[in-house]
C-alpha cells in the first residue's frame, strides 16, 4: 500500500520528507539554530562519540559469576592456608558483619590442587582446567575488595559503583560515554541478570541495556507473530504517515526522534533475530563452547552469543553466569559450577583471539565478592561446610583490551582473607576499565539533580600496574 | 562528556574537602544566590495588549515575549486543548462524552467549567498522587528480596484521598512528617494522621544491611534527601560527608536536620536472621469493626494452635535427628543414613512451620499501617565523619538550614518535626513555594521556569529563572491561597499560554530556540501511566476502583511464608485480582526489585525506579518504545478491542466509524485525506475484523496518541 494521497497533500514534498527522515536533522538544524543542533534525540544520543584519549579496548564483556565464587579454591594460591586447614581461627571475625554458622569455625584450605600454568607459571587450581590453560592470556587482581557483604548491595556496587539503589549501570555509563558502533542494534546488552544491572537510572533511557537471550525471541516484543513482515511494514507505513503529518507543523525533536526509532525498531526485528540465531555456527565452534554437553550448554550458548554481539559491534555486554553462593557443601557445589562455565569461558577467549577480537575487547570476570578462608557450617544450608561471603579480599581477572597478559597483581594475607598488597577496590576496577576504553572516570560525568555524578562516585584510581 | 562545571566541581570537591572552609562560605548564601532571597512582592506588568491575556500569568509571559521581539503563537484547537487538560489534570484522555460536552458548551466559561469538572473528579487524585510517590519512593515491598510492605497501600490511598479533598499542601506535609503528634477531632482524622507518617516509614530500606548503625544513617540520609528535593529543591545529601563549596548546605545544617529525623525510627528490632524489622502500628477501630474481628480471631486462634502443635511435634523429631546425626561419625554409612533422616525431618518441620507462619501473617488484626516510632527522649545527632556512622564528630543541635527562612528554635522536649514543617512552610522560607510552583509548571508546560526542577542551589548559573517575577508571583499566590494545589492548577490551565498551539513559528524558533519564553506549547510524551490507563479507557477495559491491598497476600501463591532464617517474600508470579488488574496504574502493586509481569507498559515507558527520588521523569522515545508500540501483546490486544467495538456499531457506516475512532483515540476530528488513506489501509486486509483491529492498533501506536501536543 502507499500513502501517496496523504503525502501529496502535505506542505512538504515526498522527496523532502524522505530526505528529512534519512538525512536526519541536518536540514532542520541548518535552517534552524545551533541550539536545535545540540538538542539530541535518542538516536543522536547513541551516535558514536569520541573517547577522552586513544582507547586500548573498544568493547567490554563483564562475565559476572553471580553469588561470589571462591577465590580461595580457584585463583588465589595460599600454601599456608592449605597447610593449616582444619586449625582453629587464627584471626578475629569482622566487627560489623552479622553472619551465622561461623561460631567455632576453622580454617578451610583450598578444595582443589593448584599447579603452575602456561609460560607465565601462575599457580591456579584444577577446578577450571580449560580456562586455566589460558593463564597466559589472563591478568589476575588478587587484592580486590569492596564495600558490602550482602549480595544485593555488593552486586549493585559491581554494576553501578554504589551499594545503594537507583544509580545507572556500568554499561549505561559506557553507552553514554561512547555511543553505539552499530546503528541497528543497541549499544549495551545484558545476557541474563537483574534489572538494575542494565538500568540507565538518571542517564537518558537510550542508554538502558537491552536484555538479550538465546533462542527465537531474543528481545522482548521483537516481533508481532500475528502479522507477516509485509503486513507489519504496511501497518508501520500507516503509522509513520500519521507521524510525519503530525510533525510537519510541530517539528518537535522528540516526536521526530520517535519516527526514526520506529524505523530502527523495524530493522532490529531482523538484525537482532539474526544475531541470536546460532544455527549458522560450525559444529567445531559449537563443540568448542560445549554446546553438546548438558553441563556446559547454557553458559556455552551465552558465550557464543557474547562473541556474536561483540562481532556485531555491541559496546558493552554484561553476562551473568550462575550460581556461586555456596554456604554449604562447597566440596560438591563449587566444582559443579566451575565445570558449567570452564569450557565456555575458555572457548570465548580462544575464539575471540583467533578472530583477532581479543586485542580490543576487554573481558572482566568477577563475582560480587569472594569467600572466607574458614568454613561455615550449619545443617540448614548443607550436609557439609561451605564458605561465607568475603568482601575484604578476593580475586577478579581480566583478559584482552590492552591489559598485561599472564600477570598477577595484588595479594591477600597468608590465609586469603583480607587484601593486603596491591589493593584494588571495585571503584579502581571501574576506573581501570573505563581507562582502557579511553574514558577518564573523573570526566565521565552526568549532571543530575544539581550534581555531577560519576560511575566511581568520588573515588577510584586507575590500576596502572596492569596496563600492557 | 566533559563539562567545565563538572571539572570545576571535582577539583573544588577535593580542595574543600581538605580545607573544610565550606561552612564559612555556606553562611552567606542568602546574599548571593537568587533562590535564597525572599520572595518578592510583584506588581502585575503593564502591557498594551490587554485582550491577549486570559489570566495574570499571561501578562508576565507576553511582556517577556514582546521584549524579545516575539509574538505569541496561535491558540490550539478546542479538541487539542481538552485532550491536553484532561491528561494533565486526570491522567486520562477525554471520553467521547467529555468531548461532546465541552464542545457543545457555548458558555464563555466553558473552559473553566471543564477544568472544574476535572479537578472535582476522583481521577484527579489518582493522577497527582503518582507524582508524589515518584519523589518519596513509594512501593509495596521493601528491601531487594521482594519482602512485602503489606500495609503501605493505606498510605497510598490516604494520599489519593487527601489530594482529592483539596487538602492544603502545608497541612498535607504536616500530617506526613508529624501526623502522630497532631491533635485529631475525630477517629477518622486520627487514622489519617497516623497513616500519613508512612511518608517517613516507606522507602528503599536495605533491611539486610549488616551494619545496623550505617543502615540507620542511610535511612535518615534518604529522608533528608527526599525532603530536600521535594521542598527545597536541593540535594542535601552532598553534605553528609563533608562541607562543599558549591553546595549551599553545610555539614552542620545536614546534621541539624538529621537530629530531627533521627528521633523517629522507621525500623525496629530484628525481623528474621539479620534483617531489620518494620515499624507496624495499629489504627483505632470502631466498635462494630472490633466485634466482627473478635469473631474471626477465635476461628483463627484455633487453626493456629493446631498448626503450631503439629509443627512442635515435627520440630522435636528434627531435633532428635540432629542429635543422632551429631553422634554418628562422619564418613560412615550410618552417617549418610542419619543425614537423610535429618534432612527429611527438617523438611517436614519446615512445611509445618510454613503453615503456622502463614497463619501468623494473616492473623485478624485491626487495620495496620507502617508508621514512625518516636523515641522516648529527643536527642541531637553527631556529625558522621566522612559519612561513616562509626566515626562520630561533634554533636549538632537540632535545627534547620542556616540562612534560609527565619531562624526558629526547637524546645528540648520537642523532637523538632512540627517545627520542621513550620519552617518549610513559613512565609519567610523562599524555597518551598518556589520549588513547588515550578515543579507544577514544569509538569504542565514540559519545562520549568527554573531548570533543573530539583536544583535551586547555588554554584551554577544554569538555574536562573526565565521569568523570576512570574515565579515569585505564583509562589506568593500559592502561600496566600492556603497552599492549594487545585487553585494553582486551575490558574495555570486557564491561562492563555497553556492553551497555545505547539506549531513552530520560524521567527520565534530563531529568537528563542528552546522556547524558554513560551511562544508555543511544547509537545510532551505521555507518562507510562497515561499510556496504560488511556489505552485501557479507550478500549473500555479500565474499571473504577476505590483502593485496597494491591497484592492478594492471603493467596498462598502470592507469598512464601518464610521460615526461621528468611522472611515472607512475594512470589514473582503472584496473580492480581481482576479488580486490581483492571484498575488504574496508581493501584497496581509497586515492587522495588522488579516489574510484575502485567506491568510491561509501565516498565517500558520509563516509570521511575521506586528506589530513586524522581522530581522529573526522563520520558524518552527509543527503539525499545517503538518495539513495544508496534509488537507488544498489550497494544495489539487493545487494538483488537477497539476495532471490534468500532465494527459492533451497526448503525454507522465506515465513515462514521472512522470519525469516531479518530475522536476516541486521537481526540480530534478525522481529516478528509485521512478518510481516504484509512479506507485504503482497510481495503488491503481481507478480513474486516483484522483490518479494523490493525487500524486501531496503528492509531494507538502513533505519535499523536503518544504525545500531548
Amino acid at each position: 500500500m502507499s500513502q501517496g494521497n496523504l503525502i501529496t497533500q502535505l506542505p512538504l514534498s515526498r522527496r523532502e520528507m524522505l530526505r528529512r527522515m534519512t538525512v536526519g536533522f541536518g536540514q532542520i538544524a541548518l535552517a534552524g539554530t545551533l541550539a536545535e543542533q545540540a538538542a539530541a534525540t535518542d538516536s543522536d544520543l547513541l551516535s558514536p562519540s569520541p573517547s577522552h584519549f586513544a582507547p586500548k579496548a573498544r568493547r567490554v564483556v563483564m562475565l559476572f559469576l553471580n553469588g561470589g565464587p571462591s577465590h580461595i579454591d580457584l585463583w588465589d594460591w595460599k600454601p599456608v592456608l592449605a597447610r593449616r586447614s582444619g586449625e582453629p581461627m587464627p584471626f578475629d571475625l569482622p566487627e560489623n558483619d552479622m553472619t551465622f554458622g561461623v561460631k567455632g569455625a576453622r580454617l578451610l584450605g583450598p578444595i582443589s590442587k593448584y599447579r603452575p600454568r602456561g609460560q607465565s607459571g601462575i599457580r591456579l587450581s584444577d577446578l577450571m582446567p580449560e580456562l586455566h590453560a589460558c593463564a597466559d592470556e589472563l591478568c589476575f587482581l588478587n587484592g580486590m575488595h569492596a564495600d558490602n557483604s550482602a549480595h544485593q548491595p555488593a552486586r549493585r556496587q559491581v554494576f553501578t559503583g554504589v551499594t545503594l539503589l537507583g544509580k545507572p549501570s556500568f554499561g549505561s555509563w559506557v553507552s553514554y560515554g561512547l555511543g553505539t558502533e552499530n546503528r541497528n542494534l543497541p549499544s549495551f546488552v545484558a545476557l541474563r541478570g537483574a534489572k538494575f544491572e542494565r538500568a540507565s537510572a538518571f542517564l537518558p533511557a537510550a542508554h538502558h541495556g537491552i536484555a538479550l537471550s538465546t533462542g527465537s525471541r531474543p528481545i522482548k516484543h521483537l516481533v508481532d507473530s500475528s502479522m507477516s513482515k509485509p503486513e507489519k511494514r504496511a501497518q508501520l507505513d500507516f503509522i509513520q504517515s500519521l507521524n510525519r503529518a503530525a510533525s510537519v507543523q510541530t517539528q518537535d525533536r522528540e516526536m521526530e526522534g520517535m519516527i526514526r526509532s520506529m524505523e530502527l525498531a523495524f530493522r532490529m526485528q531482523v538484525d537482532a533475530a539474526n544475531l541470536a540465531d546460532l544455527s549458522g555456527e560450525t559444529e567445531a565452534t559449537k563443540r568448542l563452547y560445549g554446546l553438546e554437553d548438558s553441563a556446559t550448554k547454557t553458559a556455552g550458548r551465552q558465550c557464543i552469543l557474547t562473541r556474536r554481539c561483540l562481532e556485531a559491534g555491541i559496546r558493552f555486554l554484561s553476562v551473568t553466569l550462575s550460581s556461586w553462593d555456596h554456604h554449604g557443601d562447597i566440596l560438591k557445589n563449587h566444582p559443579t559450577s566451575c565445570r558449567s562455565v570452564d569450557r565456555p569461558i575458555a572457548a570465548l577467549i580462544k575464539d575471540l583471539k583467533s578472530r583477532g577480537l581479543l586485542e580490543d575487547t576487554l573481558i572482566v570476570c568477577l563475582g560480587e565478592f569472594g569467600r572466607t578462608p574458614y568454613w561455615q557450617d550449619d545443617p540448614r544450608i548443607g550436609r557439609m561446610p561451605g564458605r561465607e561471603h568475603n568482601r575484604y579480599g578476593f580475586s577478579a581477572w581480566l583478559a584482552g583490551g590492552g591489559i598485561k597478559p599472564g600477570f598477577v597483581h595484588g595479594a591477600t594475607d597468608e590465609f586469603g582473607g583480607t587484601a593486603v598488597d596491591g589493593k584494588v577496590h571495585m571503584h579502581d576496577l571501574h576506573a581501570t576499565i573505563l581507562h582502557q576504553l579511553g574514558l577518564d572516570h573523573e570526566k565521565l560525568t552526568y549532571r543530575h539533580a544539581g550534581r555531577n555524578f560519576r560511575l566511581t562516585d568520588v573515588y577510584g584510581e586507575v590500576v596502572h600496574e596492569i596496563l600492557g | 562528556m566533559l563539562t567545565v562545571n563538572g571539572f570545576i566541581h571535582q577539583i573544588t570537591f577535593l580542595l574543600f574537602a581538605t580545607l573544610n572552609v565550606g561552612s564559612v562560605l555556606a553562611s552567606d548564601k542568602s546574599t548571593t544566590h537568587w533562590s535564597f532571597k525572599p520572595i518578592a512582592e510583584v506588581t502585575l506588568p503593564a502591557i498594551n495588549d490587554e485582550a491577549w491575556s486570559a489570566t495574570d500569568i499571561d501578562r508576565f509571559i507576553l511582556r517577556r515575549l514582546r521584549k524579545a521581539g516575539i509574538e505569541p503563537g496561535v491558540d490550539t484547537t478546542k479538541h487539542t486543548w481538552l485532550r491536553r487538560v484532561c491528561f494533565d489534570l486526570t491522567g486520562l484522555p477525554p471520553t467521547l462524552e467529555q468531548i461532546d460536552r465541552f464542545l457543545s458548551d457555548e458558555h464563555p466559561d466553558a473552559k473553566a467549567r471543564a477544568v472544574d469538572r476535572l479537578l472535582a473528579s476522583s481521577a484527579f487524585g489518582e493522577k497527582w498522587a503518582k507524582h508524589w510517590f515518584d519523589m518519596m519512593c513509594y512501593a509495596d515491598s521493601v528491601g531487594s528480596a521482594s519482602m512485602p510492605m503489606r500495609h503501605a497501600w493505606r498510605f497510598r490511598d490516604y494520599v489519593i484521598g487527601a489530594l482529592n479533598s483539596g487538602i492544603a499542601l502545608d497541612e498535607f506535609v504536616r500530617q506526613q512528617i508529624a501526623g502522630d503528634l497532631l491533635e485529631a477531632k475525630s477517629r477518622e482524622q486520627r487514622r489519617a494522621n497516623l497513616t500519613a507518617t508512612g511518608f517517613l516509614a516507606i522507602g528503599p530500606w536495605q533491611l539486610s544491611e549488616q551494619d545496623k548503625g550505617q543502615l540507620r544513617a542511610d535511612i535518615i540520609d534518604h529522608q533528608i534527601t527526599r525532603i530536600g528535593v521535594m521542598f527545597l529543591g536541593m540535594t542535601l545529601d552532598c553534605a553528609r560527608c563533608h562541607d562543599h563549596k558549591f553546595d549551599p548546605v553545610g555539614q552542620r545544617d545536614y546534621y541539624a536536620l538529621a537530629g530531627i529525623l533521627g528521633n523517629v525510627d522507621v525500623l525496629e528490632g530484628i525481623w528474621r536472621s539479620n534483617l531489620s524489622g518494620l515499624t507496624i502500628r495499629e489504627l483505632p477501630e470502631t466498635v462494630t469493626d472490633r466485634i466482627a474481628r473478635e469473631e474471626r480471631i477465635r476461628a483463627h486462634e484455633l487453626d493456629f494452635k493446631i498448626a503450631k502443635a503439629k509443627w512442635r511435634k515435627l520440630n522435636a523429631s528434627a531435633k532428635k535427628a540432629k542429635t543422632a546425626l551429631a553422634n554418628t561419625p562422619r564418613g560412615t554409612d550410618e552417617h549418610a543414613a542419619a543425614v537423610s533422616v535429618y534432612q527429611e525431618a527438617v523438611k517436614a518441620a519446615g512445611t509445618a512451620e510454613g503453615d503456622w507462619r502463614f497463619l501468623e501473617i494473616h492473623a485478624p488484626t485491626p487495620p495496620r499501617i507502617h508508621a514512625v516510632a518516636m523515641k522516648a527522649m529527643p536527642d541531637n545527632a553527631r556529625i558522621n565523619l566522612r559519612g561513616s556512622a562509626h566515626a562520630l564528630g561533634d554533636e549538632t543541635p537540632r535545627g534547620f538550614i542556616e540562612g534560609i527562612g527565619e531562624r526558629a528554635s526547637i524546645d528540648r522536649e520537642s523532637d523538632g518535626r512540627l517545627e520542621l514543617v513550620d519552617w518549610l512552610f513559613s512565609d519567610s522560607n523562599p524555597l518551598t513555594a518556589r520549588v513547588y510552583v515550578n515543579r507544577i509548571w514544569a509538569r504542565l508546560f514540559g519545562r520549568g521556569l527554573v531548570e533543573p526542577v530539583d536544583y535551586f542551589g547555588m554554584g551554577v548559573n544554569e538555574n536562573e529563572p526565565t521569568h523570576p517575577e512570574l515565579l515569585d508571583y505564583l509562589a506568593r499566590k500559592l502561600q496566600r491561597s492556603g497552599w492549594s494545589l487545585k487553585s494553582l492548577l486551575r490558574e495555570l490551565t486557564l491561562s492563555r499560554v497553556y492553551g497555545l498551539s505547539s506549531a513552530k513559528d520560524s521567527t520565534a524558533a530563531r529568537r528563542d530556540p528552546e522556547n524558554k519564553l513560551w511562544s508555543r506549547a511544547n509537545p510532551r510524551r505521555l507518562d507510562s501511566e497515561m499510556i496504560r490507563d488511556g489505552v485501557m479507557l479507550m478500549s473500555g477495559h479500565l474499571n473504577s476502583y476505590n483502593g485496597g491491598p494491591p497484592i492478594p497476600l492471603k493467596e498462598r501463591t502470592s507469598l512464601s511464608p518464610g521460615d526461621l532464617v528468611n522472611p515472607p517474600t512475594l512470589r514473582g508470579k503472584f496473580k492480581l485480582t481482576p479488580a486490581v488488574a483492571q484498575a488504574r496504574s496508581i493501584y497496581q502493586p509497586v515492587i522495588r526489585s522488579y516489574f510484575h509481569k502485567t506491568q510491561d507498559v509501565l516498565e517500558t515507558f520509563d516509570t521511575p525506579n521506586p528506589n530513586q527520588i524522581t522530581a522529573r521523569r526522563a520520558n524518552s522515545a527509543s527503539p525499545t518504545h517503538a518495539l513495544f508500540l508496534i509488537n507488544s501483546p498489550f497494544m495489539k490486544k487493545h487494538g483488537d478491542y477497539l476495532g471490534a467495538s468500532a465494527l459492533a456499531d451497526s448503525t454507522s457506516d465506515d465513515r462514521q466509524r472512522l470519525a469516531r475512532l479518530w475522536l476516541r483515540i486521537l481526540g480530534r476530528p478525522i481529516r478528509e485525506q485521512e478518510y481516504q488513506s484509512a479506507q485504503e489501509f482497510l481495503s488491503f486486509v481481507t478480513d474486516r475484523k483484522k483490518a479494523w483491529a490493525r487500524l486501531s492498533h496503528a492509531l494507538l501506536a502513533s505519535n499523536e496518541f503518544l504525545f500531548i501536543r
